[in-house]
């Protein structure tokens, strides 16, 4: 067990390499009413294709299981997940995301109770036939859902005109017809795979101490025979797919996601190259930026606008986003600023202003226990710190953000995503 | 909240029903309230510890046609200012103060309207040059508020234009999304004839008619006519009579005659008023309007409310249990009661074809309650799901913000924990008599025309 701390922020927390071969954290939060635990395995939608360390075939899975396993690990053989937090009140949640499945619950009262609840129901699967097909009724509604919803529509379209091959570009819920292949023998196979004790990770952050998280743990966690997943993904070329993506839907004001595709020699980006592509797509059109005033004097964008650096593994796409009723003009005015940056450089004040955005973010981050306890599971599944971020950001220089800023927005590379509203 | 909208939300794809974010035994944080002037309400909360502080100022006045133009006041306040002749300047100057965020909040409780301005920023310990970033936060705060960047005496034109253009592609927005438009949209129809029917927006129409005269009058109505509340949570050290003494200043010269609605109860529904309207969607939204029987906003409420949530407030409850889990309709299926109308919404998202069986389904649901079809079990899963919700405010200074701000209508201000202890006592009979309280308003369907070939490709 190791403690980790932050002497500046005043913060702290213990990082155990538990005997079931389950990375814990457990985040003190001596003060706060709330406890917020979460339990995550590294298999998220992009993870279609794979091996495991003891077989030696690849296979391929239908689109969608991961959100689909995450729907379905709630249901046992006697009480669901549901029912049995509903004896103690918490509120109890989960998530799929490209990367990750996380089972989560936040409460401030009975924290021993929710807590073996989520141990006990994440480590005990139960699926039948009829139960899965029951599931494909409601994530069936949740994907129409989505489908009408612009900005998510927006995002996979551009995703889809970036990548070839890159399982980024799929949607997180798969599709109707991808689920209706999923069975309960393919759930169970993935689950073995996947929701390993060695491959998943556990984080504790509020009003509670590290005895009774290990107490719990120590009694409920059985071992696990390591396994490794291998992530196989087909080769992506360095090319886009298209250039422009449109899609009508039942809207007002058109949405736009655009993007520069990034193509790097290793699959995943430091917390450093992160930061650094953040801090210069806010000083290209953040809300700071000249261009950001100008955008919006001109009546082209509005405050849905955002930039953000999506990347995880395989893939990295700094990307500017919002509404607007003319986003192509936008995006030939983003080009424009690059090419300028590029040019020119930028300001040490403009550099200075972003930084200290950025960084008193980071710091209101620590009050915040879903964003701790996500923030551990996500970090670890990096390979990192909870606290690099915040170093890096007392660090990071102007020099440093500038070389990263010629490497990166190649204009061969950009697709802009548009969706159009429809005639009615 | 405006400018807090990330796209990162609709990239993790939370399932199930979210619980409401909300606190502790014993309270570990102070609150005080005072009334600074003629219906000007003073709240700060402090605790040790808040490693962040919130301000805000929220202004209610009653809910009227000129909705749309009270509506652009916020928007048009956090643009520039005297000081601030930019919103370039205006957004440096928070990125100096650590990234501090203004956000502005268009609400409707009953049959007011509230407008809230607010600011959060990192507590001073943090500042790297010793700057007190959360008096300086107030300040920028007021600076907006009460020192606007006027030309002749008025709004500028194009400011005006653009916050006009906003207002209106937020609304759009609203009108884009469709669970959001369809729960407007019954909200409308069933309350036609009450006040509550407005939107806290407006119109369009009305926004694109907004002229910089109007604006400016109905700016100077605000400030006169509004009841105020200035609330600060912050950690312990900072001077919150300081940052008292700093708004008074800033509000002297202001002249007051506080006016306000009383919200009108409807106690029944007489019959059923069903609209249905199409569009080219996949996923049909279905909403439900019911009268709740309520005199008032306290009558009877702690039992109305745990009958909600029994009906479809949790993933415990019958709408969740038997709509979602066992008929397989829907993703989502909710109940949410609207105290401040009396008033309660059903709302699913399902397939069109499917809204007549999810319709009997519901009503179902509310005659099982009724009869007294459920569990003392399920009474305290609600009971329990509540309290665990309610005590989570005192976290951070944002919920506690807003757990107090939301009390803006009665000056009331109570604590979570009196929340709780109301509803403890609520039984089993409690629940029964509020359920046949119920009565069935209005059905609001949004039919979905995008046919499944579409919808797989």
């Amino acid at each position: 067990m190791e403690y980790i701390k932050n002497d500046i922020l005043d913060e702290g927390y213990y990082s155990i390499n538990h005997k079931s071969g389950l990375k814990i954290f457990v985040y003190p939060k001596k003060d706060y009413a709330q406890t917020y635990a979460v339990f995550g395995t590294k298999y998220g939608s992009i993870d279609t294709r794979f091996k495991r360390s003891d077989k030696k075939d690849f296979i391929e899975i239908p689109e969608g299981t991961a959100h689909f396993l995450e729907h379905k690990l709630f249901e046992s053989e006697e009480l669901d997940a549901f029912q049995r937090y509903a004896k103690t009140g918490a509120s109890a949640n989960a998530y799929t995301s490209f990367d990750r499945t996380c089972y989560l619950f936040i409460c401030t009262g009975h924290f021993k109770e929710n807590f073996e609840i989520l141990l006990d129901f994440v480590r005990h699967p139960y699926f039948t036939e009829e139960t899965v097909q029951k599931e494909q009724g409601i994530i069936g509604q949740e994907i129409d859902m989505y489908k009408d919803l612009p900005d998510w529509v927006c995002l996979f379209n551009m995703l889809g005109g970036m990548f070839h091959n890159h399982p980024v570009k799929i949607d997180i819920a798969g599709t109707k017809q991808s689920i209706s292949e999923i069975t309960a023998e393919l759930l169970f196979s993935c689950y073995n795979t996947f929701y390993n004790l060695s491959n998943m990770a556990l984080a504790v952050a509020g009003n509670v101490t590290v005895e009774e998280v290990v107490e719990i743990a120590d009694r409920l966690l059985t071992t696990d025979e390591p396994v490794t997943v291998e992530r196989a993904f087909k080769d992506e070329p360095a090319e886009i797919v298209q250039q422009y993506v449109e899609e009508k839907l039942a809207l007002i004001t058109p949405v736009f996601c655009f993007g520069y595709k990034e193509n790097h020699a290793t699959p995943e980006r430091t917390i450093k190259e992160t930061i650094g592509k953040s801090l210069l797509l806010d000083m290209i059109a953040g809300q700071s930026s000249d261009l950001y005033k100008e955008l919006l004097d001109e009546g082209l964008i509005n405050d849905t606008f955002s930039t953000e650096y999506f990347n995880g593994h395989g893939y990295a796409v700094p990307m500017f986003s919002g509404e607007s009723s003319d986003p192509k003009k936008v995006s030939l005015r983003i080009h424009e600023k690059i090419a300028e940056f590029k040019d020119n450089g930028f300001s040490d004040e403009e550099f200075e202003i972003v930084r200290k955005k950025h960084y008193g973010k980071t710091v209101r981050a620590f009050t915040d226990v879903d964003t701790i306890a996500n923030g551990l599971v996500v970090s670890h599944f990096e390979n990192d710190n909870l606290f690099s971020e915040f170093k890096v950001l007392q660090e990071i220089t102007a020099d440093y953000c500038y070389e990263l800023l010629k490497e990166s927005f190649d204009n061969e590379k950009a697709v802009l995503s548009v969706v159009n509203p429809k005639e009615i | 909240m405006k400018k807090s909208k990330k796209l990162w939300k609709y990239l993790v794809k939370c399932g199930k029903i979210k619980g409401i974010n909300l606190r502790s035994d014993s309270l570990k944080y102070t609150f005080d309230f005072k009334e600074i002037g003629e219906s000007v309400d003073f709240c700060t909360v402090k605790a040790e510890g808040f490693k962040t502080a919130c301000a805000s100022l929220s202004f209610m006045i009653p809910l009227s046609e000129d909705a749309s133009l009270f509506a652009l006041i916020p928007n048009i306040l956090t643009r520039s200012s005297m000081e601030y002749p930019t919103l370039t300047h205006l957004e440096k100057k928070l990125a100096t103060l650590y990234g501090a965020e203004i956000g502005v909040d268009v609400s409707k409780i009953g049959e007011n309207q509230v407008l809230k301005l607010a600011i959060c920023c990192i507590d001073d310990r943090f500042a790297l040059d010793d700057e007190n970033i959360v008096e300086e936060c107030c300040k920028v705060l007021f600076e907006l508020v009460y020192k606007p960047k006027f030309s002749e005496g008025m709004f500028l034109e194009d400011e005006v234009e653009s916050e006009k253009r906003l207002l209106a592609e937020q609304l759009g927005a609203e009108i884009s999304d469709k669970r959001v438009y369809a729960k407007n949209r019954l909200e409308e129809i069933m309350c036609a004839d009450e006040l509550y029917g407005i939107n806290r927006l407006g119109t369009i129409d009305a926004i694109n008619a907004v002229t910089k005269e109007e604006l400016t009058k109905a700016y100077k109505k605000l400030l006169k006519e509004a009841k105020v509340l200035l609330s600060v949570s912050a950690n312990g050290s900072v001077e919150t009579e300081g940052i008292k003494k700093l708004f008074l200043e800033y509000a002297e010269n202001t002249e007051r005659t506080p006016v306000k609605n009383e919200t009108l109860y409807v106690e029944s529904a007489e019959d059923v008023t069903y609209v249905k309207e199409t569009a080219p969607v996949k996923q049909g939204k279905l909403v439900m309007g019911f009268r709740l029987g309520m005199k008032d906003r306290n009558d009877d409420y702690a039992a109305k409310r745990i009958m909600s949530d029994v009906f479809g407030g949790n993933p415990n409850s019958k709408l969740f249990k038997v709509v979602r889990e066992e008929m397989s309709l829907c993703y989502y299926c909710s109940s949410r009661m609207l105290r401040a109308k009396g008033i309660m919404l059903v709302q699913s998202g399902i397939e069109s074809f499917n809204e007549e069986k999810a319709k009997n389904a519901i009503l179902d649901q509310l005659e099982e309650i009724k009869k007294g079809n459920f569990t003392e079990e399920d009474l305290d899963a609600s009971k329990k799901f509540l309290e665990d919700a309610f005590k989570s405010v005192s976290d951070s200074p944002e919920a506690l913000d807003s757990w107090f701000t939301t009390q803006i209508e009665h000056s009331e201000y109570l604590y979570p924990e009196d929340y709780i202890n109301m509803f403890k006592d609520v039984t089993k009979e409690d629940v029964i008599r509020a359920a046949n309280d119920v009565t069935l308003d209005t059905v609001f369907m949004l039919e979905g025309t995008e046919d499944e070939e579409e919808a797989c490709e």
